[in-house]
């Protein structure tokens, strides 16, 4: 890698880390200065604090969420991508299927949760239903016009070489729609941890909702906003490890490789 | 669809009374109207015509990717029943798929009929660096220019050796420069192979250029007005061409007949 690549990534993790560090070092001022109650706003000390004292716990629950926003994700994937191209192939299945997906995504969630809380139990089950039908829609629907877009030239040209139906799809649809596929991805992973926390929060004796709720009943400041950050980072980790995959899988794409242009500029 | 070898066939082709007729929105359209041509083994057919005459899918009639309302189309004596036949095809966009590296596409065509791979990618590698392209073999098509990206689609509709090969105003979106360079670069890869080619386009110095023989198609319905023979020797020099009046004389007859043609509508 050139210096200056190599500067520019570098540029690329110390800039938000240091934005980051910025905003910790203001707020502990901030909380210093105008005395600010802990069950308000507590300090990045009294969180650190926390965070260590409790990390056993806190890890449990993470983990706890983390599998359900794993495992809806995945299902939303395993089943939104096939059906997603089963969609495109043909009309009627569009025509049935479309509307079901429609509402899987209008249904509020936070209504539908205490039902689901009654066909499925208190367990892991309802927030993994939950999660799933939250990331459902967004992969459908950018796979379905990933598999789409295809130009219609395009199709002629590897039909004329004889190509059926099922390299059609393999070696023209699939690639294609490849882009798409992950900002859908990267959009439902982000979605997934809401809808882990809003399963969590309607009937939950475990995870970092359940902690959130009742931290936040008992006015305990730091353990809320540990968790909360908790939270935060997992979607920001989890988005990142999206978009790592995303880099190595299509590094062709314009979104990804960025613009030509940008690398003149320091 | 199984196709044979490359070395069957000899890319006749023969076009009897074909007509296409399809239903839009407001009326049925019709895009051609018995349409009679043959193109003999090694011969180089221009095309030409205006924009929207049909020349576009009179070859994807003949590449089997549509079927005539009425007549018949026979590539090497065998009517065409669908796509997949032993021909390679050079659209007016390159259509290179972006995901794939420059041999990638090329080989596509070997990938996608069923061949070995590996039996061709000598070959693949010998026809990039027949267009120009060494070095460029691993290159993504958007590090390359509009006429280098023309170039892999050449390569990669000829890969296979097909006897025929049929060309959609494939220097179209080119600029001058670069399509007259084209134009050279063909003929000589032609030269070296002799296949059978159609060269659908619609600048009539071009099909002079290029062609053994110009057909001329009407404004849509497109018919055929006129069958030109053009009898310059080969291999043919753009400076020794242009300014002759044999060259002058071909393309007033030529645009004699167009200029004819859409002066009825």
């Amino acid at each position: 890698m050139r210096d200056s690549a190599v500067a520019r990534r570098i540029a690329a993790i110390l800039m938000p880390l240091a934005f980051i560090a910025a905003v910790v070092i203001l707020w502990s001022l901030a909380s210093r200065i105008f005395k600010i109650p802990s069950y308000l706003l507590p300090s990045p000390e009294e969180i650190a604090q926390r965070i260590a004292k409790d990390w056993r716990s806190l890890v449990q629950e993470t983990g706890y969420t983390l599998l359900s926003v794993l495992l809806g994700f995945a299902m939303s994937v395993v089943i939104g991508v096939p059906l997603a191209l089963m969609i495109v192939l043909n009309r009627t299945l569009e025509r049935i299927l479309m509307p079901v997906v429609v509402m899987s995504q209008t249904v509020p969630k936070v209504a539908i949760a205490p039902i689901l809380i009654i066909w499925l139990g208190f367990g892991l089950l309802p927030k993994i239903a939950i999660t799933f039908l939250i990331t459902f829609f967004p992969i459908v629907v950018s796979t379905a016009v990933g598999l789409k877009s295809v130009e219609l030239d395009m199709l002629d040209l590897v039909r004329s070489m004889g190509a059926g139906r099922l390299k059609l799809v393999l070696r023209v649809r699939m690639p294609h729609a490849l882009p798409n596929i992950f900002a859908g991805l990267k959009i439902a992973i982000c979605l997934a941890v809401v809808g882990a926390i809003v399963g969590e929060f309607v009937g939950s004796d475990n995870g970092l909702g359940y902690l959130l709720l009742t931290s936040a009943g008992s006015l305990d400041g730091p353990l809320t906003w540990a968790a909360l950050i908790i939270l935060v980072a997992m979607g920001v980790v989890l988005f990142s490890i999206v978009g790592f995959i995303e880099r190595l899988v299509i590094p062709w794409h314009v979104s990804v490789r960025g613009s030509e242009i940008a690398t003149f500029q320091h | 669809m199984i196709v044979p070898h490359a070395a069957d066939g000899v890319g006749t082709i023969s076009v009897a009374d074909v007509s296409l007729v399809y239903p839009s929105r407001r009326a049925t359209v019709q895009a051609l109207q018995g349409i009679s041509l043959k193109a003999g083994q090694g011969e180089f057919v221009s095309v030409v015509g205006p924009s929207g005459c049909g020349k576009s899918t009179l070859l994807k009639i003949i590449a089997g990717l549509l079927m005539p309302t009425t007549g018949s189309v026979m590539v090497d004596g065998a009517p065409v029943r669908g796509p997949g036949g032993n021909v390679g095809i050079v659209f007016q966009s390159p259509l290179l798929m972006a995901w794939r590296t420059v041999l990638q596409n090329v080989l596509l065509q070997v990938e996608i009929r069923g061949l070995r791979v590996s039996d061709y990618r000598e070959r693949a590698l010998q026809l990039l660096d027949l267009v120009g392209l060494k070095g460029f073999e691993h290159s993504y098509p958007h590090e390359l220019s509009g006429g280098m990206q023309q170039r892999v689609g050449l390569c990669r509709a000829l890969i296979h050796d097909p006897p025929l090969l049929m060309m959609d105003e494939p220097f179209g979106a080119l600029d001058a420069m670069t399509r007259e360079q084209m134009n050279v670069e063909l003929q000589r890869v032609w030269l070296q192979s002799r296949k059978t080619v159609l060269f659908i386009t619609h600048s009539i110095s071009e099909a002079i250029f290029l062609g053994d023989r110009v057909v001329v198609m009407s404004p849509r319905p497109g018919r055929l007005l006129a069958d030109i023979a053009v009898d310059f020797e080969r291999p043919r020099a753009l400076d020794g061409l242009i300014g002759t009046s044999r060259f002058a004389e071909l393309s007033r007859q030529i645009r004699g007949h167009l200029n004819a043609a859409s002066a009825v509508e």
